[in-house]
């Protein structure tokens, strides 16, 4: 079975336990948490291992839930991975639970890269452009390039939105050339 | 077969000499005799009976083939003749024809040097222009991208100002205003 597949399963498991919005994002945040401790590069060799028993990745990732004190559903939900031997498929989980719970708040994603630290009025004001064209609620991921001299570049949707100063002055340049 | 020549000449040896064996007694001169005629009429009538009966067929085949070897080398050496007055003759013809043949070889070479010479000419005609042309063209393409990079390189200096000066002078309403543009472009966007 494709990870894919597997992921969608199991976060569609995991939606399917509360019709809360609230509970729902706070497992979304808790099941991200523990998929970043997973997936951390000295933690991913030990899990994605086969001389490393089953029962001692069960532990592990146990102690993790409990460092991390995530909620039991959580906790059940990590525990059930574990025993399908789907430990390493929790980022992928974690990032089809975050899709399909933004597709059920009708909320999407995006990156914005300013070429110096927005305040909020300016945030505000990119994320309504994009909320435009989405036609929903725009959850931003703000970056800050100085190479970009000014404006913003913005991913959404597969698709970048180039506001930036440097864009413009390379396009000038190219025309410039002919 | 074999005994059959040495038989003949013993013959003919014999019939030579016996009149000698007759005349040998006779030491001194005395007048003929009939019997004497006779005996030389048979002896060499019997010689001549004897080279006919041994040795005529020989003979004829001898002569016969002489004479054909003799009139077929005459024959060869009439036609041999009659080659030679061919060839004499031809040569003659072409002796004669020779100067008019000259002027002929004369006439096409200069027609044809003539022709090859004007060939020559429009091919260097040709080569000429075509040379001028790609000159032309190369001029052209060199120009252009002379132009081309010049254009590259003032571009690229362009830009590497404007990013210095820009940098140095922008401020926050500047960004305020290309957020500002952006959000309108975005907008634009959205409606359509």
């Amino acid at each position: 079975m494709k990870s894919s597949k597997v992921a969608k399963r199991y976060a569609r498991a995991l939606l399917g336990l509360s019709g809360e919005a609230t509970q729902l994002e706070i497992w979304g945040a808790e099941v991200e948490k523990l998929a970043q401790k997973v997936g951390a590069p000295e933690m991913a060799g030990t899990f994605a291992s086969p001389e490393v028993s089953p029962a001692l990745k069960l532990e592990a990732l146990k102690k993790i839930a409990e460092i991390l004190a995530l909620s039991y559903p959580v906790r059940s939900f990590a525990t059930v991975l574990a025993r399908h031997g789907r430990i390493e498929d929790l980022p992928a989980v974690a990032d089809t639970y975050r899709r399909m719970l933004d597709d059920l708040m009708r909320r999407t994603r995006a990156v914005l890269t300013f070429a110096r630290a927005p305040d909020d009025r300016e945030l505000a004001h990119v994320l309504s452009g994009l909320e435009a064209i989405a036609g929903k609620k725009v959850i931003p991921t703000v970056n800050v390039d100085a190479a970009l001299i000014g404006g913003v570049v913005a991913e959404l949707e597969g698709k970048t939105y180039d506001g930036s100063l440097a864009s413009r002055l390379t396009e000038a340049a190219r025309r410039l050339a002919g | 077969m074999k005994k059959r020549p040495q038989l003949t000449i013993a013959t003919i040896v014999m019939v030579l000499l016996c009149p000698a064996l007759a005349t040998a007694a006779d030491q001194t001169e005395a007048p003929g005799t009939w019997q004497a005629l006779i005996f030389y009429v048979i002896n060499f009538a019997l010689f001549v009976w004897v080279i006919k009966r041994f040795a005529g067929s020989l003979i004829a085949d001898f002569f016969r083939n002489r004479a054909a070897a003799i009139r077929s080398n005459v024959g060869r050496a009439a036609q041999a003749f009659k080659e030679a007055e061919e060839l004499s003759r031809r040569a003659a013809e072409m002796s004669a024809g020779l100067p008019a043949e000259k002027q002929r070889i004369l006439a096409e070479l200069t027609s044809e040097t003539e022709y090859q010479l004007k060939q020559i000419e429009a091919m260097g005609r040709e080569g000429l222009e075509r040379i001028k042309r790609d000159a032309a063209l190369g001029v052209a393409a060199a120009r252009e991208a002379g132009q081309r990079r010049l254009r590259e390189s003032l571009a690229v200096a362009a830009e590497r100002l404007a990013r210095d000066l820009v940098s140095r002078d922008f401020a926050a309403p500047d960004q305020t205003r290309l957020l500002a543009s952006f959000v309108g472009r975005l907008a634009e966007e959205a409606r359509n």
